[in-house]
């Protein structure tokens, strides 16, 4: 079996053409992860510059509304950049520097991780390349303009059906392109290993940070973990200090788009099949021969026909529950929040604040449950008044 | 049928079709042109959704042949009239999950069953290959190993465990085809990396054994459409002049 297996998932199912650039990344990252001045430099970055540690925020209003378990947000939409996927970006941007690489390409669905890439770039000097697809860039235009006021330049991407899998895909070629100085950064635990380890690692001081806090505010464990899943980086960074917990429920929030049984879903776990595609073993919406699905959401961000192997694994051996949320619950969910506890949510991660509001009046009151606010949601404001029938102009 | 025949009468010509583009009677018609020009083997693409990497030639024809209905079964039922009238080596060319969803072993048993030599799959690298190459063992299907410009261990590591023949993926040239012949006896074939000239493509193949001729035929059948038989006896027939030639 080859490298970078989670059970049966994962892998290196990529182009020949490729493999000496993964095999030279995965060198660099293990000599590196664990290097002292590497380390240091990282989390000097994640404090100084991304404003880490996070807050650990004691939801009042929702727990008393819902009536049933406490819930804390993990307020990741604090960050610098307004989401997690800073975590990894500034890992994976210092790794590059450090090989020597001049330039970063990363693809991006609602924009977040193009923004933060493009603004890791700015930071570090690098030459930077977004690649979106063409609906996404129409949706979330407000962040085109971001990555472009970073200096990135945006490339839109027509082929397919012009959303994160298609940016995937020309994010891919273009590194095939130019691999000597360039480094795709991916976005999520996703495609062929050494990037579904390498981003989990990156995005675990989420988790580390919820167990210090939850410790130190209750003196005890969560007992769920919840996160909204597309590839699966903010859940498999809020899941990986808990894996060992089994007292801690973990569970990942995948979107249904208009319905999990429909054919306008992302919900991978729920309805997708085992496959082969961007490199990694994993689950996959697709059809009888294989045929990747043109998947749907109204969340960008989420709007992806695959998951990251780890969270297939962790579906597998049950240790993680998905469930899958349809976008009038995640809808409902951030409208909810915004005016409950006056935080606007990522229209992401309203997903599992929306699978809180079932769950949570089940559970007793002196269960705790942690939601992972991944993203803030000012973005999605414009496409959410649209929902409602609003004509708003941005 | 043994893709070995397909370099006995020199220097070979190995041209890519996406089946069912622009429908499945042309690539069947196209199929016996290419014969009849004195090709070496056919590579058939089973189309994917998703074909990174490929030129927009080859990405309208997968896209479009998946619109009119093409699927892996029909392939197959292709390949079986093919084989009622053709006997020349064929090899099937295509993405990892087109195999893997229907079944590695059935896939394969079908493809040996109905004739088809060998298989390319060019999002596999040698690390992955044996979930595939054992079946294939098995089965007596060929699993055809990719190359790209790479160190000489790793060349080395991929020609030692090479069969059939090893098609080497633009931009490789003389280096790593001379490299490879250091470590294997297999036929080795150079790619037309999109090349259309037919000089150039036997400029390609001058150290090689062979030239797989990856998008020039399937642009001439994107140009002629169902009228594509023809045109493409008359161009593939140029080609295998030139490299016969050169």
């Amino acid at each position: 079996m080859s490298k970078g297996r989670f059970g049966k998932h994962g892998g290196q199912y990529i182009p020949e053409v490729l493999m000496d650039a993964v095999i030279e990344l995965e060198e660099a990252y293990f000599a590196l992860k664990d290097e002292p001045e590497f380390r240091e430099a990282l989390q000097e970055l994640l404090n100084d510059y991304a404003g880490r540690p996070s807050r650990l925020y004691f939801a009042e209003k929702m727990t008393h509304d819902l009536g049933g378990a406490k819930i804390y947000l993990k307020r990741e939409d604090l960050n610098h950049t307004g989401s997690h996927k800073i975590n990894n970006v500034l890992g994976q941007a210092l790794l590059a520097k450090r090989m020597g690489k001049t330039r970063l390409i990363a693809e991006t669905g609602a924009g977040q991780h193009g923004v933060a890439t493009a603004t890791a770039a700015a930071l570090l000097d690098m030459e930077c390349e977004i690649f979106m697809g063409a609906e996404d860039t129409k949706r979330q235009a407000l962040n085109v303009y971001r990555m472009r006021l970073l200096g990135a330049k945006v490339t839109p991407v027509f082929t397919g059906t012009a959303t994160l899998k298609d940016a995937v895909n020309q994010t891919m070629e273009e590194w095939i392109k130019r691999l000597k100085d360039t480094h795709y950064l991916i976005g999520s635990v996703m495609g062929p290993h050494p990037f579904p380890t390498m981003v989990r690692d990156f995005q675990a001081v989420i988790s580390a940070e919820i167990k210090e806090q939850i410790l130190a505010q209750e003196g005890r464990l969560p007992t769920c973990v919840l996160a909204c899943i597309g590839g699966g980086s903010n859940a498999m960074g809020a899941f990986y200090h808990f894996l060992q917990d089994p007292e801690v429920r973990l569970i990942g929030c995948e979107a249904a788009g208009r319905g999990a049984d429909s054919p306008d879903t992302a919900a991978t776990i729920t309805s997708g099949h085992l496959g082969i595609f961007h490199g990694m073993k994993s689950y996959f919406c697709q059809d009888d021969y294989g045929q990747i699905a043109p998947v749907y959401s109204i969340s960008a961000g989420l709007d992806y026909p695959g998951v990251g192997p780890e969270h297939a694994y962790l579906h597998d051996t049950g240790r993680a529950e998905y469930v899958s949320i349809t976008d009038s619950e995640a809808v409902d969910a951030f409208e909810y929040l915004s005016r409950i506890e006056g935080i606007i949510p990522a229209i992401e991660s309203a997903h599992a604040v929306a699978y809180a509001r079932c769950l949570a009046p089940t559970l007793g009151r002196k269960e705790l449950i942690v939601i992972n606010l991944s993203g803030r949601g000012d973005k999605d404001c414009a496409a959410m008044a649209r929902y409602r029938g609003e004509d708003l102009c941005e | 049928m043994n893709v070995k025949q397909a370099f006995s009468n020199g220097k070979s010509v190995l041209p890519f079709l996406t089946c069912g583009y622009p429908d499945l009677e042309t690539t069947e018609q196209v199929a016996y042109a290419l014969e009849r020009a004195g090709v070496g083997l056919i590579v058939l693409g089973i189309p994917f959704s998703d074909p990174t990497g490929e030129g927009p030639t080859l990405r309208q024809a997968s896209e479009c042949a998946l619109e009119n209905g093409v699927t892996t079964e029909r392939v197959f039922d292709l390949v079986a009239r093919i084989r009622r009238n053709c006997s020349m080596p064929l090899a099937f060319m295509t993405y990892a999950n087109v195999v893997f969803s229907y079944g590695t072993v059935r896939f394969l048993e079908q493809a040996a069953k109905l004739g088809v030599g060998a298989i390319i799959l060019p999002d596999v690298p040698f690390e992955e290959k044996e979930e595939f190459a054992a079946v294939c063992r098995q089965v007596g299907v060929q699993y055809i190993s990719l190359v790209a410009p790479t160190s000489e261990e790793r060349l080395g590591k991929i020609a030692r465990e090479a069969q059939g023949f090893i098609c080497c993926i633009s931009p490789c040239g003389a280096r790593e085809i001379d490299t490879l012949r250091q470590f294997t006896l297999l036929p080795v074939v150079a790619c037309g990396g999109g090349e259309s000239c037919p000089g150039q493509l036997a400029k390609e193949a001058a150290a090689a054994d062979g030239i797989f001729v990856d998008s020039a035929i399937m642009d001439v059948v994107a140009r002629h459409g169902k009228d594509a038989p023809q045109a493409v006896f008359d161009y593939a027939k140029s080609i295998v002049a030139a490299v016969r030639q050169d």
